[in-house]
């Protein structure tokens, strides 16, 4: 079994791993609500780590297409009693909706700018939110009833189970993550990879460097939509404070804990983050402050997260080997 | 036939006029140098052209379009592609992969975003042929931070030669080069040089010398030759230029 450590894993492998884990996860744990949680705040924090990792730009504000999409689906579901199917993909409509608008006047701006920017813009559309309290509920939030997964016609299954439910984000968070692998390998992602590395040389080498940039902005906006719906469905609510800086910091400190080096970071920021937040919280109040002692270890010696560090270690191993 | 234009092309900062009222042109498939003292406007010359930078006033042509206002990305389109004073390449990717963007830049597959970028062969073959022409055949797979600093300079003379553009800046390439580095840069230059419009930034008057057909000197912002090597070497105001006034009172 040790002789796994040794291995030189690749991309593919760790997509089986991760996975595989997932898969038995409910197993493994008996708290299935936390865990369906993990994996929505996963998905987030992959699409999030798109713009900070991968094209390196820090958004401070995306709880707006989180919050956005969590709330499309609850007010279509209240109003309308939409099909399951319907309201998220009009979650990831309403993500990259507002992710195109705060792209377009944000991504000719650099560093803290750009952050300032986009923590504006979703300041603003919470502050709204709050007013049009008649509709959004104002912090009080809205409650849903949990739609039954359907295809009207052919079949209704209910998602009331935790365990099914927890598997149908399974589903989404599988499929976003191998549509984020195919699209990190691609040109258009290695383009992405050049504009990291040298914005000004991938200019003079004919790259409209805006154009992808806001079309990173916005994938990231419709699978950050996507989280946000599929959140509303598992805790059956959603507030204001879905919009607000709290939820865009969060993600912020889970995805750095986890690692912006790759995909696969964000996920183990999720798992540390909802671990701390939902168990440590329960023994101690200012569990918080762990979280943030943790954040300034990892900001300080840890660069590249737990993922990135645990790649690290592995691939020393398997390089002695 | 003027491949480059340049009219009245001027550039302040502030108080100080780095570039000024410059009027230039230059013949397709020309081997120029540009030289000057330190601060002489050179590399703002260079940046304006590459739209690094906005001029102040004035006009560029390049193949008579008026490339003045657009976009860097859209001038590197038109057929320019530049070489930096300071190294300007992708230290994190590797030597073939640096290349490879460059070629992908021209290609159409860059909103692909579902097919792995290592299935356009031709893509890799390509890139391959450059790596092989500017002689970094065998390190294909470092680092390009891990090169040498002669390596880094080839490297991104392949970078700029990758997008067969129709115009090549070259700032300085040879700056900070031993004597065999210089000679082997002359030669690379040479080669790529054929059948292109190259316009050189340079402090090396022996490299000057070897490649160049035309010299033009730049000092304070303004022209103040402009001609053969041998013409340049003969004129009082350059070796003022370089020398300073030696009658002041």
């Amino acid at each position: 079994m040790s002789r796994w450590l040794f291995r030189k894993f690749q991309d593919r492998h760790i997509f089986i791993l991760w996975a595989i884990f997932f898969l038995a996860l409910p197993f493994l744990v008996s708290n299935r609500f936390i865990i369906t949680e993990i994996l929505a705040y996963s998905l987030f924090g992959i699409s999030f780590n798109l713009m900070l990792g991968y094209v390196g730009l820090l958004s401070f504000g995306h709880a707006l297409y989180f919050g956005s999409g969590a709330y499309t689906m609850a007010l279509l579901l209240i109003h309308f009693k939409v099909n399951i199917f319907l309201g998220i993909l009009a979650g990831m409509g309403t993500g990259a909706v507002f992710a195109l608008v705060v792209g377009f006047l944000s991504i000719r701006q650099y560093g803290v700018y750009f952050s300032m920017l986009t923590l504006g813009f979703a300041e603003m559309v919470y502050f709204i939110a709050l007013k049009m309290r008649d509709i959004t509920g104002g912090e009080n939030g809205l409650a849903i009833v949990r739609p039954p997964l359907a295809i009207p016609g052919l079949f209704s299954v209910s998602l009331e189970s935790p365990l099914r439910l927890y598997y149908f984000v399974f589903v989404f968070l599988i499929l976003s993550l191998f549509i984020f692998r195919r699209l990190v390998d691609s040109p258009f992602g290695k383009v992405l990879d050049i504009i990291r590395e040298n914005e000004s040389r991938a200019r003079t080498l004919g790259y409209n460097v805006e154009k992808f940039k806001l079309i990173a902005f916005v994938v990231s906006g419709v699978f950050s939509g996507l989280a946000g719906t599929l959140y509303c469905l598992i805790i059956k609510f959603v507030h204001c404070g879905d919009l607000q800086w709290l939820k865009s910091g969060e993600v912020v400190i889970m995805t750095l804990i986890g690692g912006t080096g790759s995909l696969y970071g964000p996920i183990v920021g999720a798992i540390i983050n909802t671990f701390l937040s939902d168990f440590i919280s329960l023994l101690w109040q200012r569990w918080l402050f762990v979280l943030g002692t943790i954040f300034v270890i990892f900001v300080l010696y840890m660069r590249e997260g737990v993922w990135g560090e645990i790649q690290n270690l592995q691939k020393k191993l398997a390089r002695k080997s | 036939m003027a491949i480059l234009k340049v009219e009245n092309l001027t550039k302040n900062f502030g108080g100080v006029c780095a570039v000024k009222e410059v009027r230039l042109e230059f013949n397709e498939g020309e081997l120029c140098s540009i030289i000057g003292p330190n601060g002489a406007g050179k590399t703002t010359f260079f940046k304006m052209i590459m739209g690094l930078l906005h001029p102040s006033s004035g006009n560029i042509f390049f193949r008579g379009k008026n490339i003045t206002h657009l976009p860097t990305h859209k001038i590197a389109g038109q057929g320019i592609c530049q070489t930096f004073q300071i190294i300007s390449i992708f230290p994190n990717l590797s030597v073939l992969e640096n290349i490879r963007m460059a070629i992908q830049s021209r290609s159409k597959y860059n909103f692909n975003f579902f097919h792995s970028a290592s299935r356009y062969l031709e893509l890799r073959e390509k890139a391959q042929e450059i790596v092989n022409d500017v002689h970094l055949a065998g390190r294909e797979t470092a680092y390009a931070k891990t090169l040498s600093y002669g390596e880094k300079r080839r490297l991104e003379i392949g970078i700029t030669v990758a997008r067969d553009p129709i115009l090549i800046l070259l700032d300085e390439p040879t700056a900070g080069m031993s004597h065999k580095e210089i000679l082997d840069t002359i030669k690379l230059i040479q080669t790529i040089s054929a059948r292109k419009t190259v316009i050189m930034v340079e402090h090396n008057i022996d490299v000057v010398f070897s490649l160049s057909a035309r010299v033009v000197v730049l000092n304070r912002g303004e022209v103040i030759s402009d001609g053969s090597p041998q013409q340049i070497q003969r004129d009082e105001s350059v070796k003022r230029a370089y020398l300073g006034k030696q009658n002041d009172p």
